[in-house]
């Protein structure tokens, strides 16, 4: 084995669905981590790990991904060839005759800054948002992200997260990086899982939490990473419960725990914590006792301080 | 033959990359010389969207008829790979390159089944 990624474990949180309580159990698992670990939140599309988490002194660097088309006034003809060309409609015609682009519509593409016969159009790369390299209340460091209004997450934007997050734990002696990892099964969560040691996924007992959790499991198992599944709000429906149950069991993939329904998912949201601090001491037995079981199988035994 | 494995590095000692798409480097490996080159792929890496699929177009254009990887291409790259009729090993991650190589040899490494 090769030095620099024998040492370091990836330990991913995924759901397919929304609202099963992923972040807050990520977050909590956060808190248990403590500086043994560095977090990094890559559901940046809807980023809400640092509400629970409220990380400072933030270390912030921008990001920048695709382009945009612009045009130079001064060399526009207003031919409006650019605007014949483009997919999207994103060329609007001004005053004079010339023509502007406007920047939420550009898909940047590059089809017009290749045919403009007075070369007037520019791709320009955009800045999309910023990453930050933040420390949480427990001491431990959490690489995230923040987009701009408009801006989507992509691959490259959770690789960046992940890679800076395991290049932190790497300079720091972490043996542990733990990842809050994006919705659904496309780019962003194939690059989420990219390079994990173990995925943990955490579904709820409805039609909708059993269906996404089988696509996202499927990628899960042809990406051959180990697994482990929480099902949370367990005693909402017993029925969809037990067809959980069983498809975890029929793929290979150990049952973590069930947790109830539990109103302190939503208190402590609202207080801005995690449910390890507001939760009753069941719960964060519960959630303890969960960490503690993936800390084991990823890297044989408790996480060493 | 060809195989073709993602990498960190441009060296037959780097390690193996477990991201297929957004890998920094491929490195190639020609079985009946034993020559290693390296192709360059941090066009990929910060590519803005549609990584996997243009490092699978790059795979087939530099006649690799094998790929070995850390997790696998996600579906549209697994697509890509496909339809050149490449066949795809996984579970090379934390091995060097030349390891990977010595994997797939011994018959340790995963075949990917696509869909």
């Amino acid at each position: 084995m090769s030095d620099s990624t024998q040492q370091l474990k990836e330990i991913v949180v995924i759901s397919g669905k929304g609202g099963t309580g992923k972040t807050s159990l990520t977050a909590s698992f956060a808190m248990l981590g403590g500086d043994r670990i560095v977090t990094a939140d890559c559901d940046v599309d809807a980023a809400d790990m640092h509400l629970l988490l409220q990380p400072e002194d933030s270390i912030s660097e921008p990001f920048f991904s695709g382009e945009a088309a612009v045009v130079e006034p001064d060399k526009c003809l207003g031919c409006g060839r650019c605007a014949r060309v483009c997919r999207w409609d994103a060329f609007k015609q001004i005053a004079g005759g010339k023509y502007r682009v406007n920047q939420l519509d550009c898909e940047g593409c590059g089809y017009c800054a290749r045919i403009c016969p007075a070369g007037a159009i520019t791709m320009v790369e955009q800045q999309i948002g910023h990453c930050y390299n933040s420390r949480i209340r427990n001491g431990g460091r959490m690489i995230h992200a923040r987009l701009q209004i408009g801006a989507e997450n992509s691959g490259k934007l959770v690789a960046k997260v992940k890679n800076d997050a395991k290049q932190l734990a790497r300079d720091t002696g972490k043996q542990l990086v733990l990842v809050d990892g994006s919705p659904g099964i496309g780019c962003p969560v194939v690059s989420s899982l990219s390079g994990a040691s173990y995925v943990i996924l955490v579904t709820e007992p409805t039609v909708s939490g059993l269906h996404d959790l089988q696509r996202v499991a499927e990628l899960v198992i042809k990406f051959n990473i180990p697994a482990g599944g929480i099902i949370n709000k367990a005693d909402l429906n017993p029925e969809s419960a037990a067809l959980i149950r069983r498809f975890l069991s029929e793929h290979s993939i150990t049952l973590l725990n069930e947790l109830p329904y539990d109103e302190s998912f939503s208190s402590a949201m609202t207080a801005g914590k995690t449910v390890l601090e507001e939760g009753s001491p069941q719960l964060r037995q519960i959630i303890r006792n969960n960490w503690n079981t993936v800390c084991t199988a990823v890297c044989g035994g408790e996480l060493n301080s | 033959m060809k195989l073709i494995i993602t990498a960190a590095n441009n060296n037959p000692q780097s390690d193996v990359d477990p991201r297929f798409g957004r890998a920094a480097w491929l490195i190639v490996h020609d079985t009946e010389t034993g020559e290693y080159s390296a192709i360059d792929n941090s066009k990929n890496k910060s590519a803005p969207g549609g990584a996997g699929p243009q490092t699978a177009r790059i795979v087939i254009e530099n006649g690799a008829s094998v790929v070995i990887t850390g997790n696998g291409p996600g579906a549209s790259a697994a697509e890509v790979l496909r339809q050149g009729k490449l066949k795809v090993f996984t579970g090379a991650a934390g091995m060097s390159v030349e390891q990977a190589v010595s994997a797939y040899r011994a018959d340790k490494l995963t075949e990917f089944q696509p869909a």
